[in-house]
């Protein structure tokens, strides 16, 4: 929270004294750099691996660079299980298991990738990343919508918009150990999975480290009348609550604010932190998560 | 003449020529007087003093006080400064208490103006490499941002100090950081120098007698800082009469009032000021800042007490206070420094005094936000208490000898942080509500620090003077106190709590401070200088520009005190009959336990805080440039600094080498003042300086749906370069025998052609096609126009 405390007054001094206007830039380019982009979680399911490579940050009309002919693999840590990815025929770079695979909350995993040359030096390259899958309640008793203003943005302080809109409270029993929740939203079959859509926090703002909690109809999401987020009565809306690591957790608020661009009293730029070795950008992440629906009414 | 005598005559040339430190000889009476502008009150720190028919002579000191020792009986004195008519006055030796003349300025033409001062000559044999002084109508003539004449703006275009950025009262002297520099008020150091986010001066400029930069060879009596000291005097009150100045600016109004309390005794200043932008914001557009109130407002108040001729009390006070309220988000922050200094100068005999003086600062930052079911608060801040006898010891003309002690309590409030939501949003596993919330209380940290010192300033003949001195510092960190020990990849491995009171880990250092000045002729000189300076506390700042609630901390078992070694080489010259000083310096500093940050370190209320900082080396060498004119209808000068600082520090960049945050190779400062008339001053200023060195994206990736940037080495390009031009009119009334410079007119222009200076650059995605990415320039001030009055009672 202090990095909220630390943003607002930022951002106010931003607010208060500058002035923006576009500039050309003769920007250097650097050596590519494979990024990766892979998931597991505990759902029964196909799950995904993106590989792809840094371009050039003002490359006109960027197509991603997709790698394809790599060899992926994942690997449960405390049994040994590999699980082989196999690349999608009709999504370059996009790198799948079978259909019916699920991670087991409070194990590791293992992500190998083999048989790239990202660097174009003839020599094939190998990068590697783990991340343990964490815990999550067993499930979400229920989720409440509310319509009026964001009770969120109530809550803590922030001025309100002139719209009105579809609160979604969470009834869901907290773990005693330190959870990093992500929150995401749907509308009938509309998946807001933008990382901008989505809701962070950590259950520390429930007290030490440890406590046990019950959320007892929290506001999680704030559908707003005037966004493409608009919800009328009877539609369907879901809840998707995620428990992820902590590292995890700060890569996407790490991803978030570099794609906003930085923020010249947050400290120094920096590249967001993965945890794939060798010099390659992203992140292959494990979670567990829980979901419920609700219709308006 | 006696032998007496002509040791006084020498004593008094060379300390003119020195550094205007006034010797007296053993004769009957010791005189002391002030000498003071007519019309503004301002002690004349150039004035020449000399008793007719005779071979007496003195110089004024910093606070425009000449001591003479003379016979008893009645003695005519002609007391001659520059710019100003010379006049002569009858006295009587002795005097019990010190009296007060006061020069005109002599306006209309420099004839008749033969004695030139300290200034004319300080670049010729100065020893105190780089302690440059300005006087407060030097910096008042340069055009001033928005009208508000800034002391740490007008120092920034000295040679070897730049601003930390567009606008900013932060500054950088030689490649340093902005907290390795020590301001020092009336003895008392200041933590936050500016108002308004770094904008606005913190000091009303009425109430500055001068200020004085040590950029390079910190004299002995100075630590705790490795860059410069930047040392401001307030003005003593009149001893004899009332004054009154004054300005109404556009965004804020100043007044100063002075006067005796008691006739040639005790007299007092008072000086306020309060900005009023807050009346402009509710014309804004945005409803956020319409109702936003923003102001600030600084007091300072000195009482000055003349007992008799060999003592002397001060008694100083500053406060200020920043208060930003923004009623839609029921927040509210404010921070200011308060700070109370007392200052005894005593005469122990004509060898020997002494200053022993007291201060007690604080600066506070607080941070609130109430509203709905949100409260929120965060609070941080740091008391000094300070203790500094000082001794001066003359044996001879050859020797002045400075000795003495500092000691200084430190007290760190590394800030508190509550946030509390309340609501039946969350059980405990008693079914009970409770409130959602987080409170982090880090513990006040508690440190003292003591120096002793001793230097002196040797004459060896008539063209060398050998300057050296030792200063020994010791840091005590005092508990109560947790301290972390972290292992090599900075987790923490373990901690120790240490009881209230225990000293529990102590740094020092011997400080060496060396000196050569060579005379080649009465026109040109030559500069030896190296010192070693250390750092106990500093400031935990990783953003681009500062804020308020930036930390203070000190060195303890997990950081070891800073320290710099400075080596400076000095060529000053003066030509066309003392009319143009010339200067070329070099400098080389090598620093150790320099402090940067890790990546995405988190400072503020941390308790842990030590293990997100990273220390290594830097160094910082150059050429210093300075073409000055002092004399003329239009003067001014011309500084340019070749430079280049860099760093190495593990855990940062990868442990290669980067350039420090304010690297710049260029740069160039212009400042011309021209007086069209007696009514008419026309000034101007242009700043050129290579662009900031900062972090680029080289490229960039797709990840979660989200394009982000992949970044080069740290700092490892620049900003474009930065360059501006000021223009200033001052307008006075007619010239009468009555109301000279009763008031005037100051039109300022800011930014004259409208330069768009990059602030800083960011990187992001278009809205409609996020894999598109663009380059978005943020910039602080355009043109601005304003008009001050200025008033003088």
């Amino acid at each position: 929270m202090t990095q909220l405390l630390k943003y607002i007054l930022a951002s106010l001094g931003l607010l208060l004294s500058s002035c923006t206007e576009r500039i050309d830039v003769d920007l250097p380019t650097s050596l590519d750099r494979l990024v990766v982009d892979g998931k597991l979680s505990i759902d029964t399911m196909q799950h995904t691996v993106i590989l792809s490579k840094t371009m050039d940050y003002f490359t006109p009309n960027p197509e991603i660079p997709y790698i394809s002919g790599a060899k992926v693999q994942i690997t449960e840590v405390e049994t040994g299980k590999v699980y082989s990815l196999q690349q999608d025929p009709y999504a370059p770079g996009h790198y799948r298991t079978i259909d019916n695979i699920a991670g087991i909350q409070g194990y590791n995993y293992t992500l190998e990738i083999d048989g790239v040359d990202i660097d174009e030096d003839g020599t094939l390259e190998r990068y590697e990343a783990t991340d343990y899958l964490p815990y999550i309640t067993d499930k979400i008793d229920s989720i409440k919508l509310v319509y009026g203003y964001s009770l969120s943005n109530e809550l803590i302080g922030m001025p309100q918009s002139e719209y009105k809109g579809w609160n979604t409270l969470l009834y869901m029993q907290d773990l005693p150990t330190h959870e990093y929740y992500i929150i995401s939203s749907e509308r009938n079959d509309i998946t807001f999975s933008h990382l901008r859509d989505k809701g962070f926090f950590d259950d520390i703002m429930f007290g030490a480290e440890g406590s046990n909690v019950y959320l007892n109809g929290a506001p999680m999401s704030f559908m707003s009348d005037s966004t493409d987020y608009q919800t009328n009565i009877g539609d369907t809306i879901g809840l998707t609550v995620q428990s992820t690591s902590k590292r995890y957790f700060q890569y996407l608020l790490d991803v978030k604010n570099a794609n906003a661009g930085g923020n010249p009293m947050m400290g120094n730029p920096a590249n967001v932190r993965g945890n794939i070795n060798n010099g390659a950008v992203g992140y292959f992440a494990t979670y567990s998560a829980r979901a419920s629906t609700e219709t308006a009414k | 003449m006696s032998k007496q005598l002509a040791i006084a005559y020498k004593t008094v040339i060379i300390s003119i020529l020195l550094c205007g430190i006034t010797l007296s000889t053993q004769a009957q009476n010791s005189i002391k007087g002030y000498i003071l502008d007519s019309i503004t009150a301002e002690p004349l720190i150039h004035a020449i003093v000399s008793v007719v028919s005779t071979d007496i002579v003195a110089g004024t000191d910093g606070k425009g006080l000449f001591s003479l020792d003379l016979p008893t009986g009645a003695h005519k004195l002609r007391i001659a400064c520059l710019d100003y008519k010379t006049q002569t006055y009858d006295i009587t030796s002795p005097q019990s208490y010190p009296l007060t003349y006061k020069l005109q300025v002599n306006s209309l033409s420099l004839e008749g103006v033969t004695v030139y001062g300290k200034s004319a000559n300080n670049h010729i044999t100065r020893t105190e490499s780089g302690g440059d002084v300005m006087n407060m109508e030097m910096i008042r003539r340069i055009p001033a941002f928005l009208g508000e004449v800034d002391i740490i703006k007008a120092m920034q275009l000295l040679p070897g100090v730049t601003s930390t950025s567009e606008g900013s009262s932060g500054f950088s002297v030689r490649g340093g950081a902005p907290d390795q520099n020590l301001v020092l008020l009336e003895h008392a150091p200041i933590l936050s120098t500016s108002h308004a986010m770094g904008f606005f001066p913190l000091f009303n400029n009425d109430a500055i007698e001068k200020v004085t930069i040590y950029k390079g060879d910190i004299p002995v009596e100075y630590g705790n800082r490795l860059s410069s000291i930047l040392d401001i005097k307030l003005k003593d009150g009149d001893m004899r009469e009332y004054n009154v100045k004054g300005g109404i600016g556009l965004l804020s109004t100043r007044i100063s009032v002075d006067g005796p309390i008691v006739r040639d005794k005790l007299s007092f200043l008072v000086s306020g000021r309060r900005s009023y932008f807050d009346l402009f914001l509710p014309l804004a557009p945005d409803e956020m800042i319409k109702s936003t109130r923003m102001y600030f407002w600084d007091l300072s108040g000195k009482l000055t007490y003349n007992i008799n001729h060999n003592n002397r009390l001060t008694f100083s006070s500053y406060a200020s206070n920043d208060v930003m309220d923004l009623s839609t988000m029921g927040m509210r922050a404010t921070y200011g420094n308060r700070l109370t200094t007392m200052a005894w100068e005593h005469k122990h005999n004509s060898k020997l005094t002494s200053e022993l003086s007291a201060n007690y600062i604080k600066y506070i930052c607080g941070f609130d936000i109430e509203s709905g079911a949100l409260k929120m608060n965060s609070n941080i801040g740091m008391e000094n208490a300070g203790l500094k006898y000082d001794f001066n010891y003359a044996p001879n003309e050859n020797n002045n000898i400075s000795f003495g002690y500092q000691g200084t309590l430190h007290m760190f409030e590394p800030g508190s942080f509550t946030q509390i939501i309340g609501g039946d949003l969350v059980t405990d596993d008693t079914g009970d509500f409770v409130d959602i919330g987080i409170s982090t209380v880090l513990p006040r940290m508690y440190g003292i620090e003591n120096a002793l010192y001793i230097g002196n300033k040797q004459k060896i003949g008539s063209k060398v003077t050998l300057k050296y001195g030792l200063r020994a510092s010791t840091f005590s960190n005092i508990g109560a106190d947790k301290v972390f020990h972290y292992d090599t990849d900075y987790n923490v491995a373990d901690s120790i709590h240490h009881g209230k009171g225990e000293l529990y880990h102590t740094a020092w250092s011997l400080e060496p401070r060396l000196g050569v000045d060579y005379v080649i002729s009465n026109k040109h000189s030559i500069v030896f200088n190296y010192s070693r300076t250390t750092q106990y506390v500093q400031l935990a700042q990783n953003s681009a520009a500062g804020l308020p609630q930036d930390r203070w901390f000190s060195s303890n078992p997990n950081i070891k005190p800073q320290a710099a070694d400075m080596f400076t080489v000095g060529y000053f010259s003066k030509l066309h009959n003392n009319s143009w000083e010339a200067s070329v310096e070099l400098y080389y500093k090598n620093m150790h336990n320099v402090i940067d940050f890790k990546d995405y370190a988190t400072l503020m209320v941390n308790e842990q805080m030590y293990g997100e900082l990273r220390t290594g080396k830097g160094s910082a060498y150059g050429a210093e440039f300075l073409i000055k004119r002092t004399r003329g209808a239009l003067n001014g000068w011309i500084s340019y600094t070749l430079s280049r600082a860099t760093r190495k520090i593990n855990g940062v960049n990868g442990g290669r080498s980067y350039l420090a945050p304010y690297d710049r190779t260029h740069n160039l400062s212009v400042v011309l003042n021209y007086a069209i008339n007696d009514r008419l001053d026309l000034a101007a200023t242009w700043v050129y300086y290579t662009g900031t060195p900062y972090t680029v994206p080289v490229g960039k990736a797709e990840v979660e749906g989200l394009i982000i940037p992949i970044y080069s080495d740290r700092n490892e390009f620049r900003l474009p370069d930065y360059h501006r031009m000021d223009l200033s009119l001052t307008v006075r009334p007619k010239l009468t025998s009555k109301n000279r410079d009763r008031y005037d007119f100051n039109i300022s222009l800011y930014n004259i052609y409208n330069q768009h200076n990059a602030w800083y650059i960011i990187y992001k995605s278009e809205d409609d096609n996020p894999r598109e990415t663009y380059a978005e320039m943020s910039y602080l001030f355009g043109f601005i126009p304003s008009v001050t009055f200025n008033f003088y009672f």
